[in-house]
Order: structure tokens, then sequence, then C-alpha cells
């Protein structure tokens, strides 16, 4: 065996340290590339925590996926949370969205990233663009559930690679979190926006509500009003006419909450307006169905109502009941009995063709008229309050002046409830004859 | 070709600060601590500094100081690294006429793109 000379290991050692040398500029590049990568996954868990808007976050996701996996382009498209549509980033020619829609279709139901480095490479159901030659994409699981995806194409230099794949996938975790981050700050922001508009929406109601009742000689008139949630359908109204009479009306718009509210508010100044204008309280209520009735069965409401109209010069109460719950009217020395309708709700038929009757409203006789969310309460066992007891309560309490009545017959129902939460709105408005 | 003086006593961030210089084609010339990072500025002449805060010997700061106090280096573009960021280091470093600061770990596009402004 012949012995190396110093020149041939002079050589040779100078050939390992270059070879060692560039194995060292391999690992420092991997190594620099490694660090890029955490940092930008670093970058983009700050950024969700500074709660960018999430256009601004993905438009920095895209960016650094692009510059981190040397690709010509990248691209996320996840479902929109407002409409449901697919939003593609950045925004692309209408063949690159329609083909990455397809690759969120395939990625988010194989929930496995679609990797091909040449056309050939795509699933079969795939139709290839002339000017894509690669492309790696990988699923973005939001809220527990493949709904985004993260993707590249065209790399720079040679194939996309594992490494390529381990990247896109630590992002799109990320860039699944922030997704979710950003969705509930969102959706905060709009609870927070519906729920302070709820609040004025409430605050208005209750305003109208509490305008005072007119005072009238020879009646006692109380209103009460406890909507189920922030605002209700239900309401009530009183006006003293121009020719002295007093024009009032009990009314509830199916449904509840704001939608019911709206409806309120614009029935309840239909019902004035016809209750100041028209001579008869049948009249009243054929008016408003005339005016609402469009609308109601547009958005498929109706309202039911009992319009009254009081004569203090005769002490007689006209009446007219469109499908409201019977009221209870109650004599002197009694006994109560129901006021039952004298047609339908309003917003039913374009006709209303309501009948109306009077009774006498003087001393101590009583008129009582509620909303079903009082009759229909529930107690234990889902027993209904009914009208049974609700006849007997005005008999047994009807020498009660009428505010106070209003706050036994409130009372009666709370203990009947035994706390459960309210179901209905609950409305009353009692008239009681005085004096002698 | 620019020449840019990198001083660090960690092997890995020089080596890596000197890997992404090199790929964008200037030439490297290396310092272990501030004593030798003002050694090397003699004999370099180098277009940019780069200098490490923490460094044993002479550390950054120090180097930094000395360097602006010769007329010679006083527009010298010179970049600090620092491993906190800290307010008092970045103010010391200010108020020393340093021209921009680098956290470590940085991004390789970073140091490009701030080379690239500062030898612009």
């Amino acid at each position: 065996m012949r012995l190396m000379t110093a020149g041939e290991i002079q050589v040779d050692l100078a050939a390992e340290v270059r070879r060692l040398e560039a194995e060292l500029d391999q690992m420092t590049s991997e190594l620099i590339g490694v660090q890029d990568q955490l940092l930008a996954v670093f970058d983009l868990a700050r950024a969700a925590r500074r709660r960018l808007s999430l256009d601004a976050v993905l438009i920095n996701l895209v960016a650094e996926v692009q510059r981190l996996a040397g690709a010509e382009l990248a691209f996320i498209v996840l479902a929109d949370p407002r409409t449901g549509g697919l939003v593609c980033h950045p925004p692309v020619a209408e063949d690159l969205r329609v083909f990455f829609e397809a690759v969120h279709r395939w990625t988010t139901t194989s929930a496995a990233p679609l990797v091909a480095n040449a056309p050939t490479d795509l699933p079969g159901d795939f139709n290839a663009l002339a000017p894509l030659h690669s492309i790696v994409a990988v699923p973005a699981t939001v809220d527990g559930q493949s709904h985004a995806v993260v993707g590249v194409v065209n790399r720079h230099a040679g194939d996309f690679s594992a490494g390529t794949v381990k990247l896109l996938e630590a992002l799109s975790e990320q860039a699944g979190g922030i997704v979710e981050t950003s969705l509930r700050h969102e959706q905060a922001l709009v609870r927070e926006r519906l729920e302070r508009e709820m609040e004025l929406a409430a605050g208005m109601q209750a305003g109208l509500m509490a305008q005072p009742l007119p005072r009238m000689p020879g009646i006692e008139l109380v209103g009460r009003y406890r909507p189920a949630a922030e605002v209700g359908g239900d309401f009530y109204d009183a006006r003293v006419r121009k020719d002295g009479q007093l024009s009032f009306a009990v009314a509830d718009v199916s449904g509840k909450g704001l939608p019911a509210a709206m409806l309120m508010g614009i029935s309840r100044m239909v019902l004035r307006a016809a209750g100041l204008l028209t001579r008869r309280a049948a009249r009243v209520l054929d008016q408003s169905n005339i005016y609402l009735y469009e609308d109601l069965t547009e958005v498929g409401n109706f309202v039911t109502a009992f319009a009254g109209l009081y004569q203090p010069r005769t002490r007689m109460l006209a009446y007219a009941n469109a499908g409201h719950s019977p009221a209870i009217y109650r004599p002197r020395g009694g006994p109560a009995r129901l006021l039952e309708a004298t047609c339908l709700p309003l917003g039913v038929v374009p006709d209303l063709l309501p009948g109306d009757d009077s009774v006498p409203l003087g001393p101590e006789d009583l008129l009582v008229v509620g909303t079903d969310g009082f009759t229909e309460a529930t107690g234990v066992d889902e027993q209904l309050f009914g009208y049974e007891r609700f006849i007997h309560l005005v008999d047994d309490r009807a020498h009660l002046p009428a505010a106070i009545l209003a706050d036994e017959l409130f009372a009666a129902i709370d203990r009947f409830n035994t706390g459960r939460p309210q179901d209905d709105d609950q409305t009353l408005m009692i008239i009681k004859g005085v004096g002698e | 070709m620019v020449t840019v003086l990198v001083a660090d006593d960690d092997a890995v961030s020089r080596r890596i600060l000197s890997h992404i210089i090199s790929r964008m084609g200037h030439s490297v010339v290396s310092a272990q601590n501030g004593r030798e990072a003002l050694e090397r500025l003699e004999d370099s002449s180098p277009d940019l500094l780069i200098l490490d805060l923490a460094m044993p010997e002479v550390d950054g700061l120090t180097a930094l100081k000395l360097a602006r106090s010769d007329e010679r280096y006083r527009t010298l573009p010179i970049i600090m690294l620092t491993a906190s960021g800290l307010d008092r280091d970045a103010r010391a470093a200010r108020a020393e006429g340093v021209n921009e600061f680098l956290t470590k770990p940085f991004r390789s596009q970073e140091l490009v793109d701030m080379l690239e402004r500062l030898l612009a």
C-alpha cells in the first residue's frame, strides 16, 4: 500500500474542507429558512393577538407563504361567514379563482393536502390550467372543521417538497386560529351592536308606553305593560278626542322581539289616528285594517286589537274587538262577563266587516282589557291562568281602585307563574266608572 | 464590491449573517468582539458595520462610541443587533449614532431590506 505524499494529503484535506464548507453553507441556508418560517408563524400569531382585521391578516399570510415557499403565487380560499360564499385572497382572474375554489372543495372534502409538481400529478377531476405547473394546498381548520385552504403555485426553482407541505400546514394551522379569532371578534362586535340597538329600541318603546294616560271625569283609567323580552309587540293607548270622547285601544302584534316591536310602533300610530278621526269603534278597526293590511300580509303578521270609545256625557262605552283576547266587563254588583271578538284580527282579510257593541260605564262599572300573555300565563304542570281565574279575580277585587286592581292582577299572575320566565308580553288596561 | 463587517461573539449568529449578506453578493469580514471589530474597521474599510450589542471584552455600545468618535467612521452605516430589544439599549445606542436596530432572531428579509436601505 502506497503512502500519500504531503502534497496529496494537503489536496485531500483541502477538498474535505471545501466539502464540509459546502455542507455548512447548506445547513446554514436551511437554518435561515427554518428561522424565517418560525418567525413567520410567530408574526401571524402576534397579528391575531393584536386583532388586526381579517383581511389584513390574510394579506399578510399570503405574502409570507409566497415568500417562504419560493412560489410565484400564494392564495387562501375560505367561506365568508357573512354570506357563505367562497372568498379568494388575493383576488385573481376568473379562471384561476374557479380553479382555486375547486382546490378548496377537494382539500376540505378530503381533509388532505394536494401536492402536484406537474399538471399530470393533479387528481383526475381537476382541469389543469395552462400557466400552472405545480401546486401545494392544505386545508385549514376553523372551529374544528375544514373551511379554508392555503396554497402556493409554481415554485420559482425546483419542486415543492415535503418541507413546503409542512410549512403550509404550520401556517394554515395558525391561519385557522387567526380566522377563528377574527370571526369571533367580528361576531362579538355584531352582537354588541345588536344589543346596543336592542337597548335603544327598548328605551324608545318604554318611553312611548310611559306617556301618561289622559284623565277624565267619571272614570279611572290605568294601563300596565310588561314585555317578555327587551321589546315586545303589545301596547295600549288612549287619547281624548276633540268631541270629548275617550278613544282607547289595547293590541297585540303577533310574534315577539324586534320585528313585533317595529310593527307595534306602526300599529299604535294607525289605531290612534283612526281612533281620533272615526265616529264608531267598529270603524276604528276597519280603518286601521285598511291602512295596515298590505304591510301585515307582506311580512306575515297580524294584530289583534280591542278598540273603544267612551262617551262621558252618556257614560256609555262603545267597543269592537278584532280577534283580541276577550275583555272582561263587570257591571256594578257583577257578575263579570266576557266581551268576545267581533271580527278577525287586523291583517288577515282585506275587508274586516267588524261589528261593535256598547256597555254602560257608570259608577263601579268596570272594564278590564288584557292581552293573551295574561290569560295564557302558565303555572305548575303547564296549566294556563285562563279566563275562569281571571274573571273570578276581577269579580273578587272589583271594589278596588283601578290602579290597585292592576297591581293585584299582575301580582296574581306572578304568584301563578311561580317564578317561571315570562313567555309572552303582558298588557292590561282598566277603565272603572267612578262617582255617583 | 460592498464589504460588510459583522461583529458578533456568537458563531451561529455570525454564520447566519454572513450567509445572508454573501447571498446578496456582498463581501463579509467577521469579528468576534468589539475590540476585534475596531481592528477590522482599520484594515478592511467596510461600507457597513453590524455590531452585536452584548459582546465580551469590548461590547457593541462601547465599540459604537469609539467608532463614532473617529472622524472616518462618523457617517458609516451601523446596525446594532440586540437580543432583547429593550428600550434602554435602543435609547443608549441611538444616542451614540446607530442607524438601525435588528432584534434577534430576525427574518432574513428584514436584514436584506435594511442593508438595501442603508447602502442605497
